[in-house]
């Protein structure tokens, strides 16, 4: 299981409303599509997928107020891709 | 990431252009820039048109659909959060597509450096009083906004961008609510009898995004400029650090200009 965290967005903000999710609750994501948008009192950000799977789980729903640094949701690595790659890495 | 010296960035003035055109012009150089091209900036005017966010909310939309259509107003759904805004002719946008993974990752920074960029034309080159607004994105002169932001950003690259009022009609503003608030809107040419020319207004905000991002424009190869920058207004300008006539807005005497602080 893979976290989402709020990324640190700058010196000064310290927490984003979760403003929409682009994908549902176990849907397939793949590593690096837009996940979920965060909007702070800047700019709205588009935090990526850390890595490919499905989203088991959405911590912070939208309208919600996340601290920078707190879990958004959950990746279940897509197991399959990841055994294909340790596969492939064997000599 | 820390990056020292100047960063190349590519300019394209795609001129008078419909709202979806620059869009997918902004994508396109989304896309380009997160795979490693340099910084690019779009300028653009927009003929007379609202976006409301992905939910095609028009909460704040309050001109009926005659008023709209009366005026000429287009309403798009955008793919972005937020309240309605208004774009049109008399204003000039400028979408920044820059990699702050290049220039620092901060949002705070880099609207601090948007709107020191516009600050600095109006308050150093013609004598207006400009300012930020505590808790608020924008530039205000006095208790007008002339300057919104709505940015968004994608794996460090950013997009949406900053609008300037330099000639929009205090009509088109009465059709909503701007941004979701009661905000008093002005443009630059309220403050002058001399209506000043956006295309040197454009070059001057050009060179003071040169000066605070530590930038150097050069024109974008593809010349997205095809849309014809001599679809800019003409008109008379000041030349640089020679203040215009001032007055208030709409009409209000230089006398009441100066009790609303408009002038620095």
């Amino acid at each position: 299981m893979i976290k989402i965290y709020l990324p640190e967005l700058g010196e000064n903000i310290t927490k984003a409303t979760i403003s929409y999710w682009y994908v549902e609750e176990g849907a397939a994501v793949a590593e690096g599509d837009d996940l979920v948008e965060v909007a702070t009192d800047k700019a709205t950000f588009n935090v990526p997928a850390p890595c490919s799977g499905a989203l088991v789980e959405i911590m912070a729903h939208e309208g919600d107020v996340a601290q920078v640094g707190e879990v958004l949701g959950v990746i279940a690595e897509d197991t399959v891709t990841q055994e294909s790659k340790e596969e492939g890495d064997t000599p | 990431m820390i990056v020292h010296g100047v960063q190349e960035a590519r300019l394209s003035d795609l001129g008078l252009v419909d709202y979806l055109e620059a869009l997918r012009v902004q994508q396109e150089t989304v896309a380009e820039v997160t795979q490693g091209a340099p910084h690019a900036l779009i300028a653009c005017r927009h003929p007379h048109v609202l976006t409301v966010n992905r939910r095609c909310q028009t909460r704040n939309i309050l001109a009926s659909p005659s008023r709209l259509l009366e005026l000429g107003l287009s309403v798009y759904c955008a793919h972005r959060g937020g309240e309605v805004t208004y774009h049109g002719p008399g204003q000039i946008v400028f979408y920044p597509i820059f990699d702050l993974n290049r220039l620092g990752r901060d949002l705070g920074t880099f609207v601090w450096k948007l709107e020191e960029a516009v600050i600095r034309v109006l308050r150093d080159d013609l004598g207006l009083n400009a300012r930020r607004m505590e808790g608020q994105r924008g530039v205000w002169v006095g208790p007008y906004k002339v300057a919104s932001i709505g940015l968004g950003v994608k794996r460090w690259v950013t997009f949406h961008g900053l609008a300037l009022n330099i000639s929009s009609e205090k009509k088109y503003f009465e059709a909503i609510r701007p941004c979701g608030s009661d905000v008093a809107v002005a443009s630059i040419n309220d403050f002058f009898d001399e209506p000043l020319r956006p295309q040197g207004i454009r070059d001057r905000v050009l060179d003071k995004f040169e000066e605070v991002f530590e930038l150097r424009f050069t024109p974008h190869p593809e010349g997205h400029a095809r849309h014809g920058v001599d679809e800019w207004p003409s008109g008379g300008i000041p030349p640089h650090g020679e203040k215009t006539e001032e007055k208030g807005p709409r009409g209000s005497t230089r006398r009441e200009a100066h009790d609303q602080n408009l002038f620095a």
